[in-house]
């Protein structure tokens, strides 16, 4: 039964509102394999496992486990038949034990119906065990390190006779010792036969834990293939697709002579932020890599007022300034279009029209009146330019497609005649095609004259538009390129993450 | 190629039947508010004609000021529990000091004033020292009602000056005054809400404050300017009633919450925030008052009005989400 198949998956569709996450997929689980999910953003991966593993509905398709078609309803079913899942963040009760989280939904019951708490206990201890965990059972879950947290999901996954866990981007907040734990325990699972699904962004991971890998590119299905066949470059490539435009819109820094529109010297922020400098110069793109939590987000939020600055100074066009809410920001003609659209960057029940003239709309008013036909024709103009496509500037921003969303989101900025604009993530939950229409914008709006900050964790993307990128790690700036010609990934990567690869290898 | 599809997609479907949807819902509301006279009309002999319809007006005049205020806050995503107790102080401040001094139309301003400057303690406290909204302002419906008592002895106050029964009793070509200014307020909101960048700024604060912030738009501001805008409002109203009544009530307004929020909510005004128009707030004050009005009418001791009522929040609050999706 070495290659029998444990789960099949056909035809498989899902929709969330004006976004296709998956359309018609298929995937196939062999019995004791790491088969890893591969793809950017928005590709469909986290969908596919959430619906395999119950948390969501498919639309449509098929999914045939251990020889019969099943369809849960939620993730306890799917549980109880031996699909667990852990999570990308970690959900449990911090003041409850270890024991009592691992039985969450099912505690051993006793006389009268009542928690049977030394059964719960015994087992537990049992299953602990495992990876010599049982020295926690009693511990609380909020004195514990993410990765013991990510453990206990585990052994949630193995209460019942488990056959398949999915890994949803396990080791995005680990330590390098924790990875390589995951790693051995990973390697344990798959001796006892479990299958197991890895979601990661992490290629490196890939090569050295997965024996096949399926990629999937705008919620379609793309290939599946063993690992040991291919190259890093084969996997990009086929994430990427070949028929994208996604290439060169860098420049060569040395044709950029514009002054400094932005410039930043020792900010901090005395917390996630600390003696960062650099500056943006008119007609240029800087590009800030790192991973989550490196601190590029926060330095931006502290440019823009959300954070106030503890130390440094910020200089704009030239002259020192103060920035302490972004009603400053927004004055001083920065813009920021934020990573978390839906919570920061647009408002979903308004019109297009609204959206795009919110941090300007005094400007289009008299004696506090809106001047209607002034402000139409701003609308109007932007949504040509930018090519948003939608019935009217009367439509509301949920109903768009996400690509069209953050286009409006960035729409506001390019309106209100901004200089400075920093998009933290510009092209999260976008598909391809906007993808390349916003990377050439970018390009267009430096051309303009404009400072742009691009702030991304996808490594070729800060490759493909940036003309200059820093690289963060711990709230510090690891590494400055003053120019970006022929860099590697590896090359960049490994500022970002310190000696992590290394202690992998 | 996918998003192409979509947008026909959407441009097929999904755009024109919301607006269709909520052209559907205003009228909706009209025509419960019509449906429910009719019936009304039906059941009491009493009950459909001017006399009686002015009388109902009289009585949502009041309210319906309060209410636009209520509207305003509720567009940006929060409440305001305290109108009642605002217009129960304002009341009694002017009928105190007037029935002590004499010359009403300075303690009308100083009346107004009070209004405002608790609004404006309410709204600062929400934004300055980040209390939660309903927590505020249930706290200072609680200490007003207190105040109230207080200042008065617990008596209610008598006045039959001729300027303190002005505003409430006069009648312009037949119709009682409070019905005309409640009429000329909603129209002159009508028109800030919708024309001018105040309520450009009210509905995106409701829409998505945290997006509105990083638009530039200070909220904080505001959030301070719509509380102090609804205690002038309350004031207002709470003045207008011990004119058109008389005399100053210990216990004037303590209705107001509930009514205020379940008019507005019936009308249309979503309680998250952003969106709704505030003539739907005037249909849901109608539909309000002629259900109070009608049910005393028909023969049902007063206090079925306060259940009335209740059902009514709790039908709107769930029509509200039925919306939503």
């Amino acid at each position: 039964m070495q290659d029998g198949i444990v789960l099949r998956a056909q035809n498989v569709s899902k929709r969330f509102g004006g976004v296709q996450a998956l359309d018609k997929v298929g995937f196939e689980l062999r019995r004791g394999e790491v088969h890893a999910l591969v793809g950017e953003n928005g590709a469909g991966k986290s969908t596919l496992i959430k619906i395999i593993c119950g948390l969501y509905q498919r639309d449509e398709g098929s999914i045939v486990y251990e020889g019969k078609s099943v369809d849960y309803r939620d993730n306890l079913q799917a549980r109880m038949h031996g699909i667990g899942i852990v999570p990308q963040d970690i959900q449990l009760a911090p003041k409850l034990t270890v024991a009592e989280n691992i039985f969450m939904g099912m505690y051993p019951r006793g006389r009268m119906g009542l928690v049977n708490w030394k059964e719960l206990r015994r087992r537990a201890t049992e299953i602990a065990e495992t990876f010599a965990m049982e020295r926690f059972v009693d511990t609380k879950v909020e004195a514990l390190g993410t990765g013991h947290r990510q453990l206990i999901e585990i052994l949630k996954a193995l209460i019942f006779e488990t056959k398949i866990i999915a890994f949803d981007e396990p080791t995005a907040a680990l330590s390098d010792e924790e990875t390589r734990e995951l790693f051995t325990l990973i390697g344990k699972l798959k001796e006892r036969g479990i299958s197991l699904i890895y979601v990661s962004h992490r290629l490196d991971e890939i090569f050295k834990i997965a024996d096949r890998f399926t990629v999937f590119r705008d919620g379609r299905y793309v290939a599946t293939k063993n690992v040991a066949e291919v190259s890093k470059t084969d996997i990009i490539n086929l994430m990427v697709g070949r028929d994208l435009n996604l290439a060169a819109v860098r420049r060569d820094p040395s044709s950029v002579q514009g002054p400094a529109l932005l410039e930043v010297k020792h900010l901090s922020n005395g917390r996630s932020v600390q003696d960062i400098s650099f500056q943006v110069r008119k007609g240029e793109i800087l590009g800030f890599f790192g991973m989550v939590g490196s601190g590029r987000t926060e330095t931006a939020m502290t440019i823009f007022g959300v954070t106030p600055p503890q130390g440094g100074e910020i200089l704009v066009k030239g002259k020192t300034v103060k920035i302490a809410s972004p009603i400053e920001a927004v004055r001083l003609g920065i813009g920021l279009v934020p990573e978390n659209r839906i919570a920061q960057g647009v408002i979903l029940g308004a019109s297009i029209r609204n959206n795009i003239t919110l941090p300007f709309i005094r400007r289009l008013s008299r004696a506090g009146f809106i001047r209607g036909g002034d402000e139409g024709a701003v609308v109007a103009e932007f949504m040509d330019n930018l090519r948003i496509k939608a019935p009217s500037h009367r439509s509301k921003v949920k109903t768009l497609s996400g690509g069209n969303q953050q286009k409006v989101s960035i729409a506001k900025w390019l309106a209100s005649r901004s200089d400075i604009i920093i998009f933290d993530e510009p092209t999260h939950g976008v598909d391809v095609g906007a993808k390349a229409e916003i990377y050439h914008l970018l390009r267009k709006l430096a051309d303009e004259g404009k400072a742009i900050l691009i702030i991304s964790s996808e490594l070729p993307e800060i490759l493909n538009v940036c003309d200059r990128i820093c690289v963060f790690r711990n709230g510090c700036i690891a590494m400055r390129f003053e120019e970006n010609r022929g860099l590697s990934e590896e090359e960049v990567i490994k500022y970002a993450i310190g000696n992590v690869e290394a202690s992998v290898e | 190629m996918n998003e192409k599809g979509v947008t026909t997609a959407m441009k097929s479907s999904i755009a024109p039947k919301r607006r269709f949807g909520s052209l559907v819902g205003q009228a909706r509301m009209f025509l419960v508010l019509v449906a429910l006279i009719a019936v009304f009309s039906v059941s009491s002999p009493y009950f459909f004609n001017l006399k009686n319809l002015f009388a109902i007006g009289l009585t949502i005049s009041v309210i319906g000021i309060v209410c636009i205020g209520q509207s305003l806050i509720l567009l940006t995503g929060a409440f305001d529990l305290s109108v009642g107790g605002i217009a129960g102080l304002s009341g009694m401040v002017v009928g105190l000091l007037t029935k002590q001094y004499g010359n009403y139309w300075l303690w009308f301003c100083v009346g107004l004033g009070v209004g405002t400057l608790i609004g404006l303690v309410n709204g600062l406290l929400i934004t300055k020292l980040k209390i939660n909204a309903l927590i505020t302002t249930l706290s200072m419906m609680t200490i007003l009602s207190g105040v109230v008592y207080l200042v008065s002895g617990g008596f209610a106050i008598g006045i039959n000056l001729p300027s303190f029964r002005f505003l409430g009793t006069t009648r312009v070509f037949g119709i009682p005054l409070p019905i005309i200014i409640l009429v000329l307020l909603y129209a002159v909101f009508y028109v800030i809400l919708k024309f001018s960048v105040f309520g450009r700024y009210v509905y995106s604060i409701g829409g998505n404050a945290e997006a509105a912030r990083l638009s530039g738009i200070n909220v904080d501001r505001m959030r301070i300017l719509v509380y102090t805008l609804s205690g002038l409002l309350a004031g207002l109203g709470g003045i207008v009633l011990a004119s058109r009544l008389g005399s100053a009530q210990v216990d004037a307004g303590s209705q107001y919450p509930i009514n205020s929020i379940a008019a507005c909510v019936l009308g249309g005004i979503s309680i998250a925030g952003g969106e709704g128009v505030i003539w739907g707030s005037l249909i849901g004050v109608g539909i309000v008052g002629v259900l109070q009005s009608g049910l005393i009418m028909v023969g049902m001791p007063s206090y079925y009005q306060w259940i009335a009522t209740g059902l009514v929040l709790l039908a709107a609050v769930y029509l509200d989400q039925l919306r939503k999706n």
